[in-house]
C-alpha cells in the first residue's frame, strides 16, 4: 500500500536533509530497491501506474514509440558544483579536456546515488525494469 | 501549308518519336550520384592511429563497421567498393557489415573514393575493434578506447564540435579527456551497461545513454538515427583497465533496427 503523501514528503526533508534529492515525487528515497522493482509489474504495468507510484520521470523517448523512464536518487555532491566557480570551474575542465588523470577512482558515482529505470513499449507496458545504484 | 509547317514544327519541339504501347525502353545506371562514400585516406590515417595505440587491444585487429540507421533496409545487395583508377574492386561486408581495409601506398598516393552502392546518407561509420574469446554481449573497455583513437583520426564521422573543440582536437587527445562526450554504438539497443573487472562492478547510469547528457545532439547529429544504441564511456579514466568488461543487457522489446 502506498505510503499517504505527506509521509512521503517527510522522507524527502529527512533526505534532503542528509544529502540526497529525487526526481519525481521522492518516493524512490523512501522504499528499498527490491521494493521500488516490486512495485513495476513487467508486461501489467502502465505508464499512468508508474506515474502514480513515482511522480514524474526523466522521459527518453525514441522513434519507434518507446520510452525510458528514469527517476534519479541523487547526492549533494558538493564537487561537482565547483564546475559552476569561475576560476575554477575552468581549471577543471582544461584538466578533464588534457587528460591528467591523477587521482583517479574506480568511482564513477557518488556513494548515496541511484536510479530506477524503466523500460515502456510504444503502447505504454511496462517491459523492462532496473534500480542502478553506485557499487564501487 | 501553314498548318503542315506548324504540325511539323510541333513534332520537332517535342521531339519525340511516336512509340507503340508495347514498346520499352531501357535506361542503363552505371554510377549512382552522390553515393554513400568516404576517401581511402581516412582509412589510412585510422590505420596509423592504430598501429599508435595498438597496446591498448594488442590482440584485436583492426576493422571498420557501417551501421544502418534505425529502420534503414539493408539486404544482400550492399556493396562497399574502392574506386581505383584502374579499376573498382569491391571489399567484402561481413553479416554484422564490419570489413577490413587492405592497407596499399599506392592506393594513399591516389585517394580513390570508399563507397557503398547506396546514394542516401543512411550509415554511419565506425571503427570495429574486438579482442578475440569474449564472452557473447561483452565489450572490452582497451577495443573501445582504440576504436576512439581510430575514430578520432579517421575523419570517417562528422563530429559536432566547435571551433574551440576542432582546435583543441588537433593539439591533444580528446580520447583520454573527460569532457569530450565520444559515443560508441551497442551491436544492439541496450537497457543496461555494466562494466566489471577485478570483482568490481558498476552498472553505469541513464545519463550515461543515448545522447542524453550531449544538448543539441539528437537533433544536429547523425547519431540520433541510432540513439537506442548509444553510450558514453568512462575511458578516461586510468582505474577501470583496458581488460574491463563491458556487459549490455539487450532492451526486452522489437525495435526498428535490421
Amino acid at each position: 500500500m502506498r505510503p499517504p503523501g505527506n509521509l512521503i514528503a517527510i522522507f524527502c526533508l529527512a533526505a534532503c536533509l542528509t544529502g540526497c534529492a529525487a526526481s519525481g515525487n521522492g518516493a524512490i528515497l523512501s522504499k528499498k530497491p527490491e521494493e521500488l522493482q516490486s512495485l513495476v509489474t513487467i508486461g501489467v504495468s502502465t505508464k499512468t501506474d508508474v506515474k502514480k507510484a513515482f511522480g514524474d520521470a526523466s522521459v527518453t523517448r525514441f522513434a519507434d514509440g518507446h520510452e525510458i523512464w528514469v527517476y534519479e536518487k541523487k547526492s549533494l555532491d558538493r564537487g561537482k558544483y565547483l564546475r559552476f566557480v569561475p576560476m575554477a570551474g575552468l581549471a577543471m575542465t582544461a584538466r578533464d579536456l588534457l587528460g591528467s588523470h591523477e587521482g583517479d577512482t574506480m568511482s564513477l558515482y557518488p556513494a548515496d546515488s541511484g536510479e530506477l529505470a524503466i523500460l515502456f513499449d510504444k503502447d505504454g507496458i511496462a517491459r523492462q525494469v532496473a534500480w542502478r545504484q553506485a557499487t564501487v | 501549308m501553314r498548318l503542315h509547317f506548324a504540325l511539323a514544327l510541333l513534332t520537332v519541339l517535342a521531339g519525340q518519336t511516336p512509340v507503340a504501347a508495347d514498346d520499352t525502353q531501357t535506361l542503363e545506371v552505371t554510377a549512382i550520384k552522390r553515393p554513400e562514400q568516404r576517401y581511402y585516406r581516412n582509412f589510412l590515417d585510422g590505420m596509423e592511429a592504430f598501429d599508435k595505440h595498438h597496446a591498448l587491444a594488442p590482440d584485436a585487429a583492426l576493422r571498420f563497421r557501417i551501421i544502418p540507421y534505425d529502420g534503414t533496409k539493408v539486404d544482400e545487395d550492399l556493396t562497399l567498393e574502392i574506386g581505383l583508377d584502374s579499376g573498382s574492386r569491391q571489399i567484402a561486408l561481413r553479416q554484422n557489415l564490419s570489413f577490413d581495409m587492405p592497407r596499399d601506398e599506392n592506393w594513399a598516393k591516389e585517394n580513390p573514393p570508399v563507397r557503398l552502392n547506396r546514394n542516401d546518407s543512411s550509415f554511419i561509420w565506425f571503427a570495429d575493434i574486438r579482442t578475440p574469446g569474449l564472452p557473447a554481449g561483452t565489450r572490452r573497455l582497451g577495443d573501445l578506447r582504440l576504436e576512439c583513437e581510430v575514430l578520432m583520426a579517421t575523419g570517417l564521422r562528422q563530429f559536432v564540435m566547435s571551433p574551440a573543440g576542432w582546435a583543441l582536437k588537433q593539439s591533444t587527445d580528446l580520447c583520454a579527456g573527460k569532457s569530450f562526450p565520444f559515443h560508441f554504438a551497442a551491436d544492439r539497443p541496450f537497457f543496461t551497461v555494466t562494466l566489471r573487472f577485478g570483482g568490481k562492478e558498476q552498472t553505469l547510469y541513464a545519463k550515461e545513454f543515448y545522447g542524453s547528457s550531449v544538448p543539441g545532439l539528437m537533433v544536429l547529429s547523425e547519431l540520433r538515427h541510432i540513439q537506442d544504441r548509444l553510450y558514453l564511456l568512462p575511458i578516461w579514466n586510468q582505474a577501470w583497465p583496458d581488460d574491463t568488461l563491458v556487459r549490455f543487457e539487450d532492451l526486452a522489446i522489437p525495435t526498428g533496427h535490421p
